[in-house]
């Protein structure tokens, strides 16, 4: 994982923090949602983000053990069959739905590195994880909210 | 438990069923309807309604009667959730009356409805009803063009939602129920009680979806006009799209090497992507097998969309797209007229992992600072009659 570059600074910390709590709070809410949950974990979920101004990496994955999703902040820590790299802000609005994927990566603004099979698996997954993530951020994080 | 059914003459379930009163008599005798101690139901009459279908179909009567016996045949629940029409039936020139509009044009309203009763020239009440309603509209000052295509496009998503409901339905409750060997009338039981719980939930549902998707529209209509003020881009009759075709290249060898059902889901999985990454002002118009037509009033963004998308695949079967820029008549939702099809050709000249555009699209976007586009030259395409000038869109290579 790279280190955190110069627009990581001017994004803040509290910013980088509130972005990690709120992905935080938005994968537990996700995890323990009776509908949600199940259909992420029916995915077999296993990819990456990194945030690349932030110097800060996720990994989620299905669940075991009673639980749908298992998630952690840092280094990879298994192999993703799919990595997506991109700036806090871009994942942000990405994840409140306000942002195409495909535009950034034309835009060269996220990359996206893995299987075909694992994009069309993944992305219509990730997808479900914005109903979440918007409420939490209208909630409790309303400096990351996009219009 | 339910109700025990109202009981009905033979001469009644006659009527409902359009079977001889004989004729009933030999298939409850021959236990293909239920009908217990002669005592004749609607239920039973709408089952005789089926076997009838059935045994125009070419089924034997012992078919029938296992296809009961296995609880394959229950059907008479609908009859209780949605009864058909007991009223009487009224004239067409009756609903002329009432409503106000010429019996011609209630028959055309009949006919987009593919309602059986608009070759027999009578209506039932809830038809009759459903006519007054339109006349409203009509009243309204909505234009009766528009009022027709309405009804088309209402009628055919109905249509196809109904279809889905019951297929839906038959796959995932009535299938299993079979195959776990559920005794037929705990079967038929089982169904009227899900359905029953079912049905009042489609119409608050639909109505939601209905209202975001109307709003939606509403905003995208302002946005739309406010633009074509500002671009001089209106034309009667018509609007003007950005026109994208996606498809599997490889799709047909794909599915005799991997088989139908993966096939299948490779489509599925990539008519969701697409969904998933399209931004928010495109909308999907259609999909035809592994197909998907794109409308989008930004052919900016739709291009952009296309070349990030294709990035994604690496692999085959690999998507390819074709785009242009250009007018076309809207009707029935759907869009028509030579530069859709000119797009559908542009498609069919990319290879997988091409992003084909016209020079119509070239000059809508103008400048990029994401976009390059590689000239490909003038191309004859079939049906065209010049040949098209053609572009493929590519990423911008980063500035080091």
């Amino acid at each position: 994982m790279a280190a955190p570059s110069a627009t990581a600074t001017a994004l803040g910390t509290s910013t980088v923090e509130h972005f990690r709590s709120a992905l935080e709070r938005a994968l537990a809410e996700a995890d323990a949602d009776e509908r949600l949950g199940p259909l992420l974990s029916a995915t077999h979920l296993r990819m990456r983000f990194e945030f690349t101004d932030a110097g800060l990496g996720l990994n989620v994955a299905a669940g075991e053990e009673g639980h749908n999703l298992t998630w952690s902040f840092g280094a990879a820590t298994w192999p993703a069959r799919l990595v997506l790299a991109m700036p806090v802000a871009v994942a942000n609005r990405f994840l409140q739905g306000a942002e195409s994927l495909a535009i950034g990566i034309a835009r060269g603004q996220v990359r996206c590195d893995g299987e075909s099979r694992a994009a069309l698996q993944y992305l219509p997954a990730t997808r479900l994880l914005s109903g979440s993530y918007r409420r939490v951020v209208e909630r409790d994080f309303p400096d990351l909210l996009v219009a | 438990m339910p109700e025990r059914e109202e009981q009905i003459s033979l001469t009644e379930a006659a009527e409902i069923s359009g079977v001889t009163p004989s004729t009933l008599k030999r298939w409850a005798a021959a236990k293909v309807i239920p009908v217990r101690k002669g005592r004749w139901t609607r239920t039973a009459a709408a089952q005789a309604r089926v076997v009838a279908r059935m045994r125009e179909r070419g089924h034997s009567l012992e078919d029938l009667r296992r296809a009961v016996r296995d609880g394959r045949l229950a059907f008479g629940y609908v009859e209780d959730l949605l009864p058909g029409n007991r009223e009487r039936a009224i004239p067409r020139s009756e609903a002329a009356e009432r409503s106000g509009l010429e019996e011609e044009l209630i028959e055309r309203f009949m006919t987009l409805l593919g309602t059986p009763t608009a070759l027999e020239g009578t209506l039932s009440e809830q038809d009759a009803e459903a006519v007054e309603e339109m006349a409203k509209v009509l009243e309204a000052g909505f234009p009766l063009v528009a009022l027709l295509q309405l009804i088309r496009v209402y009628a055919q998503s109905i249509r196809k939602i109904a279809e889905a409901e019951v297929r839906l339905f038959h796959l995932y409750v009535h299938e299993p129920l079979i195959r776990q060997g559920v005794e037929a009338l705990e079967m038929a039981d089982e169904m009227e009680g899900l359905a029953r719980e079912l049905l009042p939930l489609t119409s608050p549902l639909m109505e939601y979806i209905h209202q975001r998707y109307l709003r939606f529209y509403i905003e995208q209509d302002v946005v739309g006009h406010m633009e074509v003020d500002f671009g001089g881009l209106r034309q009667l009759g018509r609007v003007t799209m950005a026109f994208c075709f996606i498809d599997l290249t490889g799709f047909v060898r794909y599915t005799e090497e991997e088989g139908d059902e993966e096939a299948l889901d490779l489509v599925e999985r990539f008519v969701e992507t697409v969904e998933a990454t399209l931004p928010s002002e495109a909308l999907i118009v259609k999909t035809i097998g592994d197909e998907v037509m794109i409308v989008s009033p930004d052919p900016v963004t739709l291009t952009e969309w296309a070349v990030g998308f294709l990035a994604l695949f690496t692999e085959r079967p690999q998507p390819r797209v074709g785009l242009h820029f250009g007018k076309a008549v809207y009707r029935d939702g759907d869009y028509f007229g030579s530069e859709v099809n000119l797009t559908h050709r542009v498609v069919a000249r990319a290879l997988g992992g091409e992003v084909m555009i016209t020079a119509a699209v070239v000059d809508a976007i103008g400048t990029s600072a994401y976009l390059e586009f590689d000239p490909i030259g003038r191309v004859e395409l079939k049906g065209v009659g010049e040949p098209v000038e053609l572009f493929v869109a590519r990423a911008r290579e980063p500035e080091d």
